[in-house]
């Protein structure tokens, strides 16, 4: 299983990184806290799309998505119950609310108490992707705006910082 | 390959096996005096009932006692033939298309010499109650005698397939037809139990699929790579919208595509990406997935195997 060899890899650079959160606290723009990592959720749920991290939606959020796998905003993507109780317990403790990730805070604080479901239309994303023309999001380096990785190339750690976002044309 | 043990021949088969063995060679030790004809006689009774049985059991039978299971169109047989020829016949737990072949004959030529040596029994020349002709009861005899010298030829030809058959596939087949037990490769084994075995290769596990087809109709024939492109490439709406497999594969699966959410798809074909159908649940999943996006339903075996044969093929 390569995924698990990697974990020990993930696990030291996160720790690196931390320490690297601690020196950098009185910066500004503080490098973001690296999103938690699972190798069944980048396995079963990065296989269509980002694998969200998931600080970005609260836990009753998750828990919906879950239950409606066969549906999944259209698409079916139906998991086994093992791997879909491992991935609801991970998420649950890993949720907006656990504030693993910095926007954690504000995106739970824009959604007031609502169950978005679909990331790429948070109110506060939204907000903050709204001086970008849509055609950007249609560009076929882009083709969706669930597509975050295309702009942002450590989306996959949680990292959203603009500085380091370069829109492919 | 890991092998194990399986049940293929019940004890009505195997008893109407060896029970006809002994009484054709009774039959055939008192065919020639005319004090033991009254035995011959007997033995040919007994022999076409156990005939007429068997034929039922063929219908109403076990999984492998049914002609269902093993008797094949010319077309397989000759495939099937020619594999055998070369040394790599492709595993039948039941009877394999060419011995079914040697079944049919040998009760279609039993079913002969029993019916017309039962008119020779019947009729004028042991002056039993069946009213012949003295020319239709001699041609009858005739027939009777032909048949019954043609049976050796057939057995011989029996016994050989079988010895050839159990060195190929490295089992004694002779203890089979006692015990009842033959030995099944995990993937056979894997269709009997309606369990996944697990496929190390992309064209292993097209065999998988094929044999799963087999065991599901017995009309099928093998993988059609051009079924399978014709699947990929047909747009269906199960959900409304018109999609294929080419959606989000493209037209071309030895290149990249792309899912709805943007994110990049590795090339499905094995030739571009070797890491794909090595996996039989991983498969599995994302054929259950799929098939239900774009088919609206489950896919069978059949369209499995003709989707990787189709993929294979490039």
């Amino acid at each position: 299983m390569r995924p698990l060899l990697l974990l020990p890899l993930v696990l030291l650079a996160a720790g690196a990184r931390a320490d690297d959160d601690e020196h950098d606290g009185e910066h500004h723009r503080r490098a973001p806290s690296r999103s938690p990592q699972l190798p069944l959720y980048e396995a079963e749920c990065g296989a269509c799309h980002l694998a969200f991290p998931p600080g970005l939606l609260p836990a009753r959020s998750w828990q919906k998505l879950l239950a409606n796998l066969d549906d999944h905003f259209g698409q079916n993507a139906e998991l086994d119950l093992p791997a879909r109780q491992q991935l609801e317990r991970w998420l649950r403790e890993n949720a907006a609310e656990a504030g693993t990730q910095r926007k954690s805070e504000k995106i739970l604080r824009s959604i007031r108490g609502t169950t978005p479901l679909r990331i790429s239309t948070l109110p506060y994303l939204l907000s903050k992707h709204d001086e970008l023309p849509a055609e950007v999001f249609k560009r076929p380096s882009v083709s969706s705006r669930a597509n975050c990785a295309a702009c942002h190339p450590d989306a996959l750690q949680g990292d959203f910082e603009e500085d380091r976002a370069r829109i492919p044309r | 390959m890991q092998q194990s043990k399986v049940k293929v021949w019940d004890i009505a088969v195997r008893v109407f096996h060896w029970s006809l063995t002994l009484l054709i060679l009774g039959a055939f030790l008192t065919s020639e005096e005319d004090g033991t004809v009254p035995t011959h006689a007997v033995l040919g009774l007994v022999i076409f009932g156990l005939l007429a049985l068997r034929t039922l059991w063929g219908f109403f039978g076990t999984r492998h006692a049914r002609f269902s299971d093993f008797v094949k169109s010319p077309r397989e047989v000759l495939a099937y033939a020619r594999a055998f020829v070369k040394g790599r016949p492709p595993a039948h737990l039941g009877h394999n298309p060419l011995g079914a072949v040697m079944v049919i004959a040998l009760l279609g030529l039993l079913a002969v010499i029993s019916v017309t040596g039962a008119v020779v029994w019947l009729g004028p020349e042991w002056e039993g109650p069946l009213w012949l002709s003295k020319d239709a009861a001699h041609a009858v005899k005739e027939v009777h005698e032909g048949a019954a010298e043609a049976l050796p030829w057939l057995l011989v030809f029996h016994v050989g397939g079988v010895l050839l058959s159990s060195l190929l596939e490295r089992q004694n087949l002779v203890r089979g037809m006692f015990t009842g037990f033959k030995r099944a490769p995990v993937v056979l084994l894997g269709v009997m139990l309606g369990a996944a075995a697990q496929a190390a290769t992309p064209p292993a596990l097209l065999e998988e699929y094929a044999a799963e087809a087999r065991a599901q109709s017995p009309t099928f024939q093998r993988p059609d790579a051009a079924r399978g492109k014709r699947l990929f490439l047909t747009e269906q709406a199960p959900r409304g919208e018109r999609v294929s497999c080419a959606s989000c594969h493209t037209a071309d699966p030895r290149g990249m595509g792309r899912t709805p959410a943007g994110k990049i798809v590795e090339p499905l074909a094995p030739a571009a990406n070797p890491r794909r159908f090595t996996d039989r649940k991983q498969a599995d999943k994302w054929f259950d997935r799929n098939c239900k996006q774009v088919v609206g339903r489950l896919c069978t075996p059949e369209e499995k195997g003709d989707v990787l044969s189709f993929l294979l093929s490039l």
